[in-house]
């Protein structure tokens, strides 16, 4: 933890985002907890006895970093030649004995590795415990030796997924891809950055590229010649195809929350409005309106506002639009100025960029109207959730040198302050992870028992 | 005698050296000169940046009577040499983010034809393209630095 998350859990120490106005739903994120310790959980077993084991110990390494990372949950790994001799793991009395021997941990994770000599699969079984000894979560993975060798690292992420889900009560994010914009290329990795790949090379720039709700395509702009244009990428096909053609210039798309429409500003005659586009019948319907720049952040999980940024009243603030009635309220309230907004995914906590005096920094908005910073790094911007609601991507500049800055990402936790770096590729911009596994992640040989 | 006779070819070599070290330096540059001309001749062929920039104070796309002085010399070269294509650069500094920052540049770039066109410059001729604060011509860093980057910049064709 860095002395700037330090100073700024000092200064705004404990902050609960209260009850929502907009859905009638409690939810509390208790951010930047000076106090807060990350929940320990126990692994019991992850080996073979075979030749396969680097993998299982690759597994192993995997689900250990993935967790500890979160900064919400710190593992520790045992063995027990106990758990080896049991199948059914609710019936056993040495297990039960096992389990409250370790009752300190607030969840107990069982791994059972074996081979079938007659299907020649491999058997992982894994079973998640709370610290009374009830089991919370069943499931298994039968692999072929090659399935094994592929997928091990997805199925490492996914058992992660489901521990940090049966422990913290959030989506995982560990299988999901981060999506981002290096120079002309747009960029896929793991949610860490591992593993990237140039999905589209353009001829000078790519921006704010967006996954849509089902995961299936990814929007983003080409930037050419002071000109900029929408494509849609089509994962499947692995192909671009542009949006529609404009009068002005094209900007920060998004998916409705529904993904059946696109959100996106024109910049045209010097206002820049932001259009809702049908992605079926192809109509254009216009927003904003007024002498102003509008740009669109997103909607709302239910699809009744669009949060967005506008300069109408002098300086850009944040605005929600109601698409019911047609209106928008002026909801951001502090002093600087206020870009990027994005609702969480469940629901009432906004996420934006500020500036103060030159500075840039990344703010939660609460919409009982509470602002608080989480983070003040060099020249941070364009900050988006994790499919949790809990964590937080952004951009940030490590060097400048004549103006030309170097960029970088954070993966922040809320709770704890806890901060990953990730530096998948050069000159890395508009980082966004995914809601799910995307489907060249989805595994099939998943069961549950 | 012989140390003489040595000494004399050793700056007479030495003096060749130089010669075709000079000679190369000259032909060298000239090369490069030459190219430097080439390039510089079909940029001019293909477009020329009309100077001074237009500057405008932060966040902001008015044209200042300051800077109104500047694009009437534009609109009398425009008239006088009978410019038929016009690109509009809108740029910015570095404070705010990419998209704000393109919007930005599009509102100045559209002002600056503006102001254009209402001295009688055709607007079939202009095309206004944004670069937000992807093409800094100095620092962010300073005060100074920043007002230089606020600008529009002309190019005729």
């Amino acid at each position: 933890m860095n002395n700037i998350t330090k100073i700024i859990k000092l200064i705004v120490g404990v902050w609960l985002l209260g009850s929502s106005y907009l859905y009638g739903v409690n939810i509390e994120v208790d951010v930047l907890n000076e106090n807060y310790t990350p929940v320990s959980i126990l692994i019991v077993n992850f080996y073979t006895t075979d030749k396969t084991n680097q993998y299982f110990q690759k597994i192993k390494n995997i689900i250990s970093q993935d967790l500890e990372e979160s900064g919400a949950i710190e593992p520790r790994f045992t063995d027990s030649n106990v758990i080896n001799n049991y199948t059914d793991f609710s019936e056993n009395e040495d297990l039960k004995d096992l389990i409250s021997e370790y009752s300190r941990y607030s969840s107990i994770t069982l791994g059972k590795i074996t081979y079938n000599e007659n299907t020649q699969l491999y058997n992982i079984t894994i079973v998640i415990f709370d610290s009374l000894g009830n089991i919370n979560r069943k499931f298994g993975y039968k692999l072929s030796k090659r399935d094994l060798e592929d997928s091990y690292s997805n199925i490492a992420h996914d058992i992660a997924n489901e521990i940090y889900h049966t422990t913290i009560d959030l989506p995982g994010y560990f299988l999901s891809s981060l999506v981002y914009a290096a120079g002309n290329k747009l960029m896929m990795a793991d949610y860490n950055g591992k593993n990237p790949e140039v999905l589209v090379k353009t001829k000078e720039r790519v921006m704010s590229p967006i996954i849509s709700p089902d995961g299936n395509s990814i929007l983003y702009v080409d930037f050419f010649k002071g000109e900029s244009t929408i494509y849609i990428y089509d994962l499947y096909f692995k192909k671009s195809t542009q949006l529609a053609t404009f009068q002005g210039l094209s900007l920060a798309p998004v998916f409705s929350a529904n993904g059946q429409d696109i959100l996106f500003s024109i910049a045209n005659k010097g206002v820049t409005h932001i259009f809702r586009l049908n992605l079926d019948e192809k109509k254009l319907q216009k927003l904003t309106s007024g002498y102003s720049i509008n740009l669109a952040g997103n909607e709302s999980v239910d699809g009744k506002y669009l949060v967005y940024n506008s300069d109408k009243s002098g300086k850009p603030e944040i605005y929600l639009f109601n698409n019911k009635v047609k209106t928008s309220t002026l909801v951001s309230y502090g002093e600087g100025t206020y870009f990027t907004p994005s609702f969480s995914p469940m629901g009432n906590i906004i996420l934006f960029t500020k500036i103060i005096n030159r500075q840039f920094v990344i703010g939660l908005l609460n919409l009982g109207h509470q602002e608080k910073l989480v983070a003040k790094d060099q020249a941070v911007e364009s900050p988006s959730w994790l499919p949790d609601g809990r964590h937080i991507i952004y951009q940030y500049a490590y060097k400048q040198q004549k103006g030309e800055a170097q960029y970088g990402f954070f993966i922040m936790d809320l709770m704890s302050g806890y901060k990953i770096q990730i530096q998948p590729t050069k000159d890395v911009r508009d980082p966004q992870i995914s809601k799910e596994a995307l489907y060249m992640k989805k595994i099939n040989t998943k069961y549950s028992f | 005698m012989y140390l003489n006779k040595l000494k004399l070819l050793f700056v007479t070599s030495l003096l060749l050296i130089m010669a075709a070290c000079s000679s190369n330096s000259t032909a060298g540059d000239s090369q490069k000169e030459n190219k430097g001309t080439t390039k510089q001749s079909k940029q001019q062929a293909n477009k020329v940046v009309f100077s001074p920039n237009i500057y405008f104070a932060f966040d902001k796309s008015i044209i200042e009577p300051s800077q109104a002085a500047v694009l009437d010399k534009q609109v009398e070269k425009i008239k006088k040499e009978g410019i038929k294509k016009i690109t509009i650069e809108g740029h910015t500094d570095s404070i705010g983010t990419t998209a704000y920052n393109i919007a930005l540049g599009e509102r100045r770039a559209n002002a600056t034809k503006k102001y254009l066109v209402q001295k009688g410059v055709d607007s079939n001729i202009i095309k206004i393209v944004s670069y937000g604060k992807s093409k800094p011509i100095e620092s962010n860093d300073t005060s100074a630095g920043r007002a230089k980057n606020r600008r529009t910049v002309t190019l005729f064709k």
